[in-house]
């Protein structure tokens, strides 16, 4: 399971980046903002999967700490009442600004991209200063650093919450067998039952 | 309680940048569009063009209506083709349209032009203009809504809404595609009818093409009528009169 997975990482890595190389080389695109993101993707996927002992910190951790990982579907619950609460801020959000502006943004730029720093904020405040959110607090989960079994960093918060945005991607890490997402992996965290 | 007021903070600051930010991306995106145009100015003189298509062109129609039921008006430089048992109706009024209608099924078909306050609008300049329109429907602007939906008043309409909206290319021009619900009162009873209307710019012209049907049951085979007319809409300065 753990080699499929480093394979699944390393295929979509070399996508993005085969992908960001295309769309600036070949199609000649100037939307550098893309092409950046993609790279930078890319390396964060493949680089974790190309290491000798090919484990993350996250999974060390794991290991070394003796910790049990939360059940697969106890991240799922946090995660998907986290999401109808974001998007029903954002909703809430657009309508209001559709009433004080008499603008439909949703219709002026891509919904994706209007949600995106709901979605940031939302984890990064809540995680950083309470360790959980509202979701993750139904189901007794908290975040904590492999570093240092404590508190995470607000880096490692901000690149916790930067890397969700990839979240097609991101959702898969529910059907392994240990659910670490790339979230968890990129950012050097560990979501663990609450004591 | 230091946490309490932080995450307190936060939301307000957040809530609040996005109050000042959303201007910005309003007028960021309309910048966009209006690029090498003049602002607000070119934005009013488009609006005020829906305005005078209320105030038809009183220019004496020169026109022709050939046996395959392809129409030319040399007056204003347009061909469209009429679907098949259609009557040709040019009003006897300043201000009547060219209009052509099938009694049995109860479809009209309206040509409408209208001068404006533009200059010599080209294909380019027509695209960026439809894209305008498109652009501030996209912000919901009540007032140039208001604007077509009045014009349908005028002609006879009520409970005239807007169900939706989108751009259309016929033959390298750009059309603003209107599809509209309306009534019609007859008898003091009320009739639904749909009205599709199509709208695009010619030199200082502003050109409506307008579809009414009767049914609500048989817009498909309208939706077929419309696209067999559409097909044929050209504007050119060479559809004149054979010497």
């Amino acid at each position: 399971m753990k080699k499929m997975k480093n394979i699944f990482y390393i295929i979509v890595g070399s996508l993005m980046i085969i992908f960001s190389l295309k769309s600036i080389i070949i199609d000649g695109s100037e939307e550098y903002a893309k092409f950046i993101g993609l790279l930078i993707f890319g390396v964060i996927f493949i680089y974790p999967s190309l290491k000798k002992d090919s484990k993350t910190a996250s999974e060390n951790f794991i290991e070394e700490s003796n910790i049990k990982a939360p059940i697969w579907w106890k991240r799922l619950i946090g995660c998907l009442t986290d999401f109808i609460i974001i998007l029903f801020v954002y909703t809430i959000t657009i309508f209001i600004i559709a009433n004080q502006f008499n603008v439909r943004l949703d219709k002026l730029y891509n919904g994706l991209v209007l949600f995106s720093p709901f979605y940031i904020f939302y984890y990064s405040l809540q995680e950083y200063l309470y360790q959980t959110t509202i979701g993750k607090s139904i189901v007794k989960l908290k975040v904590v650093s492999v570093k240092s079994d404590e508190k995470p960093t607000f880096f490692q918060i901000l690149t916790r919450s930067l890397s969700r945005l990839v979240f097609f991607i991101d959702i898969w890490f529910f059907f392994f067998k240990r659910p670490t997402g790339l979230h968890d992996i990129v950012s050097k965290t560990i979501v663990i039952n609450k004591k | 309680m230091n946490k309490k007021l932080t995450l307190l903070l936060s939301i307000c600051s957040f809530f609040l940048a996005i109050y000042f930010i959303t201007p910005l991306l309003i007028d960021k995106k309309s910048q966009t569009v209006k690029k090498g145009k003049e602002g607000s100015e070119f934005k009013n003189r488009i609006n005020n063009a829906i305005n005078d298509l209320a105030n038809q062109n009183d220019k004496f129609q020169l026109d022709f209506l050939n046996k395959d039921n392809l129409y030319e008006n040399y007056s204003h430089n347009y061909t469209i083709k009429i679907p098949e048992g259609y009557t040709k109706n040019d009003g006897i009024g300043k201000f009547s349209s060219v209009q052509f209608y099938n009694e049995n099924l109860g479809y009209v078909a309206a040509v409408n032009v209208g001068s404006t306050n533009l200059e010599s609008v080209n294909r380019a300049t027509n695209a960026k203009i439809i894209k305008e329109y498109k652009n501030e429907f996209d912000k919901n602007n009540s007032n140039l809504e208001n604007d077509f939906k009045n014009s349908l008043i005028e002609r006879g309409f009520n409970k005239v809404t807007l169900d939706n909206y989108k751009i259309v290319d016929y033959n390298n021009r750009l059309f603003i595609r209107l599809n509209f619900s309306a009534f019609r009162t007859s008898d003091n009873q009320q009739k639904p009818k749909s009205i599709v209307n199509f709208v695009t710019f010619n030199k200082k012209l502003i050109y409506s093409f307008m579809f009414v049907s009767n049914q609500w049951n048989s817009l498909e085979k309208w939706e077929y009528e419309i696209q067999k007319s559409m097909s044929n809409v050209i504007i050119s300065k060479y559809i004149t009169k054979k010497d």
